[in-house]
């Protein structure tokens, strides 16, 4: 199984950006998704800055994918998504209908996570129209997907997100703003304040989800480290991990350790731990809530039992 | 006819009113209170009101097609869910039942399904629901060129402004919501539901599923909560809303408050006349979850302010009653503009 | 706010009488009267997901508690349950109004005017099925006698 770095969903300096993007071009993975996705009021990077990060990772070997936007609202972002689109250099990820109609019949493309493919007849007819590679929405399970790979059209590369805390929703409205008390047109960019996103609780105290600006993620990272073999046999193809602000490159390699079998389930998980920004959770790849860790239900009790004789 | 002389702007055509049933009851009601357009789904997970005893069997809709055709309504079917790997076929015989009770039009989100609807029934009309997260005329575009639909419903994302280049650049009829529960996240792009209950609109057809929700009165305090996940303690003067988690009040840094929306309505009454104009087709009203008296209510203020503003859009003026009955169905009793208004985002 | 947002409530005295009623008496007279109103509109289905549970309306200014269960497929009166599977507590001018299709349940429910307690689903069944059903003359007997008690109402 290949391994990719998801987009960046967060609003980090430029500078940030820019050593973090250099550090990944030496790191195991082999695909880059770049480009804002999440919101066209961030611009530390233009569309011209993350074509010079993709030449720097593809003449480091990576297969370099440019991302559309997961919501279009204005003519601005019309035009940025077809900028992305029309690239004439990198692949490009399609992320709405609009998008997919820019590319549909000129260049092979990727069919992102937000195009809502949930069935086979949705997935063969974006092959009709070029799409070579398909990132399940995070809310199927591996039964699910295992199902619409069976009816893949050939050639067809399946690639979940398999690491990170989950895109769950996103909105017109800007949380982070609202946060602020201030309106999404006047942000004054405080997504920037906050690099693996505003963590949100429940009245009782649960760690629930992250606000980061018109996306809402989980608070839990999501991480199918412990399911390879799973995802393996479902026809997965790609395994992307979602970029954070600290250990992605750990835990790139981490994932390429355990893909290669070199560490076991167990083990890559107990690594795995330290290196995330809050708890596991796994519930979407078993087909319960996403928010649920099966893998810590089934292990609750192997502590206790460890050590007798 | 001399072409010399310029024909006079054709008057911008009244707009249909779409109502919501969930059950007989309600399309009659609809019906009798003069919705254009009756909405409806079957009773299971192709549409995004599935919930338990609400919806139609083939009987009861084949009821309500003729009672709407006798009183010259039209019926649309909402099949606007998205297939489930392995459970296409109930979607595929969803179009096909629909197709053969003569519904004058299905309302649909996944783009195999339209395909599917496309190619099978080439007759039946169709149109692109909220669901299929199509936000610009270049995605709506997308779905005419390629499937033939003939309206779309906007996401409730766009700011008039927004909304109007839309129109103005499609050859599809638009539809926009004009009343009822006000969606916070993109339609179809939301998974906030599943990620508490592991059953969502895309997946299940229903945002906080019914067995997911617990009410609970603790000292002082209603507490609901779903999936176990606590979305909000309403002390003695707070009045509830919908357990859905967009609506919850949360902790943030210490703050606790809505970080998404307070319980509140869309209403967009006052924006009839410049919708009017720009050349908006159908108003839509949400509400197939609720009941009869609901649907009464909308229907009879959404008449009488869509007659009005027909006759004279200049003159049209936002009537109290009007105001006051909405204010006494809506959730939060309080309403908002959402998105249309810009500082809303 | 307007009066329709106020609930109209019974005298007190009444309530205090209704309080030291046995309950027994009104929750028969109740369920005789669902079983003549509703039963036969009820589908089968719906019928038979309620088997077995118990439901409790608490008529607040009344001081009544009317409990009947669901047993082959009719209602019958109880006596006393440990946990109905719903409780719902409204002032009586409320449940007539619902029942006259006059108030809208969940705009009570958003005002607290109804409270209900318990399973959810059932609770979101009960309530989208009584909106299915059509009992023309009861509602319109209902609507007039509402209209006699106050005279003020559209």
């Amino acid at each position: 199984m290949k391994i990719s770095l998801g987009p960046l969903l967060y609003y980090w300096p430029r500078e940030t950006v820019l050593a973090f993007y250099r550090d990944a071009a030496s790191w195991p993975v082999d695909t880059v998704y770049l480009g804002e996705t999440v919101c066209s009021r961030r611009r530390e990077l233009k569309l011209v800055d993350w074509l010079a990060i993709g030449e720097e990772l593809a003449a480091a070997g990576k297969e370099v994918v440019l991302s559309t936007s997961e919501l279009i609202e204005s003519d601005a972002d019309l035009r940025a998504m077809h900028a992305v689109a029309e690239n004439g250099t990198f692949r490009v990820e399609a992320n709405d209908m609009a998008a997919v109609r820019a590319l549909a019949g000129k260049a092979p493309f990727v069919a992102g996570p937000f195009l809502n493919v949930y069935n086979a007849g949705t997935l063969s007819l974006l092959a009709g129209l070029g799409a070579v590679r398909w990132v399940a929405p995070v809310e199927l399970s591996r039964e699910g997907i295992a199902d619409i790979v069976t009816e893949a059209p050939e050639g067809m590369e399946t690639e979940v997100f398999a690491y990170g805390r989950l895109p769950l929703a996103v909105s017109a409205r800007c949380f982070t703003a609202r946060y602020n008390n201030l309106t999404k047109d006047h942000c004054e960019f405080r997504c920037i304040e906050h690099p693996d996103g505003l963590a949100l609780d429940t009245q009782d105290g649960q760690h629930f989800l992250v606000l980061n600006g018109v996306q809402t993620q989980s608070a839990s990272v999501h991480s199918l480290v412990p399911e390879l073999a799973q995802a393996r046999q479902a026809g997965v193809g790609v395994l992307r991990i979602s970029p954070q602000s600290q250990h992605t490159g750990e835990v790139v390699s981490l994932f390429r350790e355990a893909v290669s079998g070199a560490i076991g389930p167990e083990e890559a998980t107990a690594r795995l731990a330290p290196l995330m920004p809050a708890a596991a959770c796994d519930g979407y790849w078993h087909g319960k809530p996403g928010i649920v860790s099966e893998w810590e239900r089934a292990h609750a009790r192997a502590p206790a039992t460890e050590g007798r004789p | 006819m001399n072409a010399a002389v310029p024909l006079p702007q054709p008057a911008a055509r009244p707009m249909k009113l779409v109502c919501p049933a969930g059950t007989p009851p309600a399309l009659r009601i609809a019906v009798d209170n003069g919705a254009d357009d009756v909405y409806l789904g079957f009773k299971d997970e192709t549409n995004a009101r599935n919930f338990a005893g609400l919806n139609f069997d083939d009987k009861s809709l084949r009821e309500g097609i003729d009672y709407a055709h006798r009183k010259g309504a039209q019926v649309l079917v909402a099949l606007n869910t998205y297939p489930q790997p392995g459970t296409w076929r109930k979607w595929q015989a969803a179009v096909d039942r629909a197709a053969a009770l003569g519904v004058d039009a299905i309302i649909v989100a996944d783009a195999g399904l339209l395909a599917y609807a496309a190619k099978t029934h080439p007759r039946l009309r169709l149109h692109l629901s909220v669901q299929g997260s199509a936000t610009s005329h270049e995605a709506i575009n997308f779905y005419h060129e390629h499937f033939g639909i003939r309206r779309a419903v906007l996401p409730r994302v766009l700011s008039v402004e927004q909304a109007e280049k839309v129109v103005s650049r499609t050859p599809v009829e638009i539809e926009v919501f004009g009343f009822g529960s006000l969606s916070i996240m993109v339609e179809g792009r939301c998974a906030l539901s599943s990620y508490a209950t592991g059953e969502s609109p895309n997946t299940h057809g229903g945002c906080s599923p019914a067995k997911a929700v617990r009410w609970q009165q603790v000292p002082n305090a209603l507490e609901s909560r779903l999936g176990g996940i606590l979305i909000d303690r309403f002390g003695e003067k707070d009045n509830p809303g919908y357990p859905t988690l967009c609506r919850g009040r949360f902790v943030v840094n210490g703050d606790t408050y809505y970080p998404f929306e307070e319980p509140t309505s869309l209403n967009t009454l006052e924006l009839l006349p410049r919708l009017q104009a720009m050349g908006v087709a159908a108003i839509k009203i949400e509400g197939r979850q609720r009941s009869p008296v609901y649907v009464e209510t909308v229907t009879r203020v959404w008449r009488e302010a869509l007659d009005d503003c027909a006759r004279s859009p200049e003159r049209f003026r936002v009537r109290p009653a009007w105001q006051e009955a909405l204010a006494g169905i809506s959730e939060g009793r309080q309403c908002t503009l959402g998105a249309y208004h810009r500082p809303w985002k | 706010m307007t009066a329709a947002h106020a609930a109209r409530r019974l005298p007190a005295p009444l309530g205090a009488v209704g309080r030291r009623l046995p309950r027994l008496p009104a929750s028969i007279a109740f369920a005789t009267g669902l079983n003549l109103t509703l039963r036969r509109k009820f589908p089968a289905d719906v019928l038979e997901r309620l088997e077995g549970h118990t439901f409790a309306i608490v008529v607040e200014d009344a001081g009544m508690e009317l409990l009947f269960r669901v047993r082959g497929r009719r209602f019958v009166p109880v006596a006393r349950a440990a946990e109905p599977v719903l409780r719902f507590r409204a002032v009586a001018w409320d449940y007539a109004a619902l029942a006259a299709r006059e108030a809208d349940p969940d705009t009570l429910f958003f005002n607290r005017r109804l409270v209900v307690e318990g399973d959810t689903e059932i609770a979101l069944l009960v309530k989208n099925t009584l909106d299915t059903i059509d009992i023309p003359r009861t509602r319109g007997l209902l609507r007039r006698a509402m209209r006699v008690v106050d005279p003020g109402r559209r």
